[in-house]
């Protein structure tokens, strides 16, 4: 039984546990009522038939004691209404036969009986025999004796074995058909979640989520169930990302010691070249080659000082410690960097136009003037190439972000270098001085912001670049993005 | 005789005898066992005197004391003989019996004391003469002459095939205000039931 059952799926434990319980309730009762009904009912044929016996001998005390064969006999045959009753004698008291009733098919048999004043009542296997005594003037003069089938009670035992049977199976059946019915209502939740537990460990899909059908524990537990695939998803991608961001960095420092070590050491080897010159210029006493060489000797140097600062700039973009960000108008912001760079503008006599539409930004102060001299001297330097060339810096405002452009009137970028341009120590123009990491910079900073930054150009239409922040709506709100 | 009936039958009772006598008149309504004497036909009439006494009732003013004894009374001739004397003494519906002779003469007057009152079939004059004077008596009257029961008798007897056998006047029963069990009358050969 038990491996049987544990065979069984929970929805067929379910309906093979509610028929068997329905069944054995319906069997016991059945069982009782049935045995209740045929007491009942034998005692009720019983009760019919000494009644019976009563009155028929209360009725014959004339015949016996007149000895009247012919109205003993008639009164008998009176108990052809009573198809139960077999046979029937009435007896003197001396024991003589007076008169017998026999039904059809029913043999002579005269019993041998004791005739006294008791009154009784024996059941044989098939058979009910009554003694009643005749009694007149309480005198006993005689006794009756019936012998009665009861043919009718196992008719209807069998009667109600059949209909217990009957009701049985209905029972079954309907029992079998509600169970399997609703069985939904209880089992269905736990068999979602068994699908969808399945599913997520074949996938490894923790973006699915069970449906929750009824308010019950089954509801609570598909709600923690679910509490339990956030957790576990959060944690997931939280890890994706974490590991995207490290397989990042770890790219990012492998190109850097490559470009670093190669970039680095090109002004050193002019150094270290064109100290031995000036060693030999001075030697030969020529001044003026040898003040050449050690300029050169002092520009390097110097380049070398601008690349390690702007290394270390780039290395600090994002770290927390070393910024404090707050809301910023770029308006306001803005100014402040065209004075800085009025000097360079002028040089190139170039022309800044700053729009007054620039959104408020949440950044750290030296961050967006890191960006916006970045774009701006890379516009001054390659945009403004020939005087009068004018520079814009203007916006648009989408919904959930804001666009800010810095716009140059030069000979444009090729499409080709557009997702080079933001990468370490990339330069196109080898003939403009600069490091290579402005752009990087500027890229790193707006990553940082939870932006970025890209550029739009063609050959000789100039260039737009283009920072995109995300839009500040409740100061303090949005989530700190590092 | 009695006495000597009861010993010879192995039953007990005294009572029994009346069944024993009454074996006798079995056959007077099956008419299987022939009356063959005199004796005998009227030791199964007196055994019937008896047994009649178990299914009349009489009106409840008539036996003011439970001591008071059912008086059967013998009009004429006795030709029961001792078989009539023998009721002495029995009981019938708790009441003793006792049995009087009026062989030399009948005074209507008597009938006051009376409850059954048997009719000799030799002297119909006397049953003529009696009967209206016991009509409204509560008297049973028994009687054996053929106008017997249109002179206003109640039960009268007659021998048919050998047998004895008894007609009932139902109506007379009902005017004396005896009250004659369903039980015997169904016995009876005939039944005058007029309204």
């Amino acid at each position: 039984m038990n491996s049987f059952l544990s065979r069984l799926s929970l929805k067929w434990k379910f309906v093979f546990v509610v028929v068997l319980i329905m069944l054995s309730i319906s069997i016991v009762q059945n069982m009782v009522f049935h045995l209740r009904d045929i007491q009942d009912f034998t005692r009720s044929i019983q009760n019919r038939v000494s009644t019976l016996a009563e009155v028929l001998a209360d009725n014959s005390t004339s015949a016996v004691q007149f000895r009247s064969r012919q109205d003993a006999v008639q009164l008998l045959n009176s108990l052809r209404h009573e198809p139960s009753v077999r046979q029937a004698y009435l007896f003197t008291a001396d024991g003589q036969v007076l008169a017998e009733y026999l039904a059809e098919g029913e043999k002579l048999t005269v019993p041998l009986i004791d005739i006294d004043r008791t009154a009784s009542i024996t059941s044989t296997d098939n058979r009910i025999i009554v003694r009643h005594p005749v009694i007149l003037d309480q005198q006993l003069v005689g006794a009756l004796y019936m012998s009665v089938d009861i043919q009718e009670l196992r008719e209807r035992v069998y009667a109600r074995m059949i209909f217990g049977l009957v009701v049985l199976l209905g029972i079954a059946v309907v029992a079998f058909g509600v169970t399997l019915w609703s069985q939904k209502f209880f089992l269905q939740p736990i068999f979602n979640l068994s699908r969808l537990s399945y599913e997520i460990g074949q996938n490894k899909n923790y973006s699915l989520r069970a449906r929750k059908t009824s308010n019950d524990e089954w509801g609570v537990l598909v709600e923690n169930f679910n509490a339990m695939l956030d957790a576990i998803q959060e944690r997931d991608q939280a890890l994706a990302r974490k590991s995207q961001e490290l397989e990042y960095s770890n790219k990012e420092l492998e190109q850097f010691a490559y470009v670093i070590s190669h970039d680095l050491k090109s002004p050193l080897v002019t150094i270290q070249g064109f100290a031995g010159r000036f060693m030999k210029y001075v030697e030969d006493g020529n001044e003026e080659r040898s003040r050449d060489s050690a300029m050169r000797v002092q520009n390097a140097a110097k380049r070398m000082g601008e690349l390690i600062d702007d290394v270390l700039t780039l290395s600090r973009v994002g770290r927390k410690e070393m910024i404090a960000r707050k809301l910023i108008d770029l308006n306001v912001q803005m100014a402040g960097i065209r004075e800085d760079l009025q000097g360079e503008l002028d040089q190139a006599g170039a022309s800044l136009v700053i729009e007054e539409n620039l959104p408020t930004v949440y950044a750290d102060p030296g961050e967006i003037r890191q960006v916006f001299q970045n774009l701006l001297i890379n516009a001054i330097r390659y945009g403004c190439l020939e005087p009068g060339k004018t520079i814009t810096v203007g916006a648009r405002s989408l919904a959930a972000e804001s666009h800010v452009f810095v716009r140059d009137e030069g000979p444009g970028i090729p499409k080709e270098y557009h997702a080079r341009i933001f990468q370490l120590f990339q330069r196109l123009d080898q003939s403009v001085s600069g490091t290579g990491l402005g752009l990087a910079i500027v890229s790193k900073v707006m990553k940082s912001l939870g932006g970025h930054a890209w550029v739009e150009s063609q050959r000789g239409k100039g260039s737009t670049f283009w920072l995109v922040f995300p839009k500040v709506t409740k100061p303090g709100k949005r989530s700190e993005l590092t | 005789m009695r006495r000597l009936l009861l010993q010879t039958m192995s039953f007990s009772r005294r009572r029994l005898f009346f069944p024993v006598c009454l074996l006798l008149t079995a056959g007077n309504l099956v008419a299987q066992t022939p009356v063959i004497s005199p004796t005998i036909e009227y030791q199964v009439k007196a055994s019937l005197v008896f047994n009649f006494l178990h299914f009349v009732e009489w009106p409840e003013d008539i036996f003011k004391n439970a001591s008071d004894e059912i008086t059967i009374c013998m009009i004429g001739p006795n030709v029961y003989g001792r078989a009539l004397k023998v009721l002495e003494g029995e009981v019938a519906q708790g009441k003793r019996l006792t049995v009087r002779l009026h062989t030399e003469g009948w005074f209507p007057a008597l009938a006051e004391t009376c409850r059954v009152a048997i009719f000799a079939e030799q002297t119909p004059e006397a049953a003529e003469e009696t009967l209206p004077i016991l009509a409204d008596r509560s008297v049973l009257t028994i009687g054996e002459t053929s106008t017997f029961l249109s002179d206003g008798g109640i039960i009268k007897f007659k021998i048919v095939n050998e047998t004895v056998q008894f007609e009932i006047n139902h109506a007379m029963a009902k005017r004396a205000r005896l009250m004659v069990s369903s039980k015997l009358l169904r016995l009876a050969t005939n039944v005058i039931d007029g309204n």
